[in-house]
């Protein structure tokens, strides 16, 4: 189960940080316009969260405390 | 379990790049028209605020009073367009004159000016005493039905001490201006000007302006507006809603030769 949900937190952490880096260049190329659709500090926010519960559950360092 | 992340991931990359060719449509408009609405509910990236804030009041029940004049507000676009259609939902309070000015060129701050409302044409509209005939945005109203329409009055002009403008210039002549100061006297018998009536939604009053924005000059926050309501009474003019309706250059018309 705790891979599970490892597995599925890193899919979404590796899109939203994909996600973010592509959306910042829009924006510096366009400036405004990816703001006026997307609330970024939402983004930031599943962003993060996303990458604590990673590091957090991460199945290696289980194992190494055990 | 591996093939099933396989197809979260697909998923998943899928949805973003959705959302980037949203963004990236949103920001070359290929159909050339776009769409923005300010309710003063939920603010919007695109119509700004009103300001001053000295010259408003606060945003409550979606709508906003305008207590000083002018007031500004900018009209942010991903890109240029050719026209633009604003539409104001407001409640003029008895309010004689108000107009939107466009803001032509930023270093001299020259706003070229269309009328929203003038409450001396609507009340003469309203009364029934005075015909009214409309030619696209030129109205003409007569005292008697003389003319059948604005182009037979063009052709045939009479004396210009029977004749008002709005907004209107017609060849020769020394023509008594409507503005907030004018007196309709026996005289007057023709008003004529380019000025749409607005709508009566009960409380409220929604007009249409149309402007030319090919000679615009467009800055980094997009176009420049401006509300004016000179003679603004104690009531002020409360607002509550902008609609722009934009259109330009099809994204296929780039491609013709």
């Amino acid at each position: 189960m705790k891979e599970k949900v490892y597995l599925i937190n890193r899919e979404i952490f590796y899109v939203l940080s994909f996600g973010s880096l592509i959306l910042t260049c829009l924006e510096l190329v366009k400036p405004r316009l990816v703001l006026a659709w997307l609330n970024i500090n939402l983004w930031l926010a599943v962003w993060l969260a996303s990458g604590i519960i990673m590091l957090a559950i991460k199945p290696g360092r289980a194992t190494a405390k055990k | 379990m591996l093939k099933r992340i396989h197809y979260l991931r697909i998923f998943l990359w899928l949805i973003l790049a959705s959302f980037i060719l949203f963004i990236v449509w949103q920001a070359v408009v290929p159909s050339g028209r776009a769409v923005y609405e300010f309710d003063f509910k939920k603010s919007s990236f695109f119509i700004g605020r009103l300001t001053p804030r000295e010259r408003v009041g606060v945003i409550a029940r979606g709508q906003q009073t305008i207590t000083g004049q002018p007031v500004y507000f900018n009209l942010w676009t991903p890109r240029p367009f050719n026209k633009l259609k604003l539409t104001i939902k407001y409640k003029s309070n008895q309010t004689p004159l108000i107009e939107v000015g466009l803001l032509m060129n930023k270093q001299s701050s020259a706003y070229y000016l269309q009328p929203l409302n003038n409450e001396t044409l609507n009340e003469l509209y309203i009364s029934k005493n005075w015909g009214m005939i409309q030619s696209g945005q030129t109205i003409l109203l007569q005292r008697e039905e003389t003319y059948a329409n604005v182009q037979d009055f063009l052709n045939h002009l009479p004396p210009a001490k029977n004749i008002a403008i709005y907004n209107y210039s017609l060849p020769g002549g020394n023509y008594k201006k409507v503005n907030a100061e004018f007196i309709i006297n026996p005289d007057i018998k023709y008003i004529i000007g380019k000025y749409q009536l607005p709508k009566t939604i009960g409380e409220w009053q929604m007009a249409e302006v149309e402007f030319d924005l090919t000679r615009v000059q467009r800055t980094k926050d997009g176009y420049g507006l401006m509300l004016s309501a000179p003679f603004l009474n104690a009531d002020g003019v409360d607002v509550s809603f902008i609609k722009a309706e934009l259109s330009g250059q099809k994204f296929s018309d780039f491609f013709k030769f």
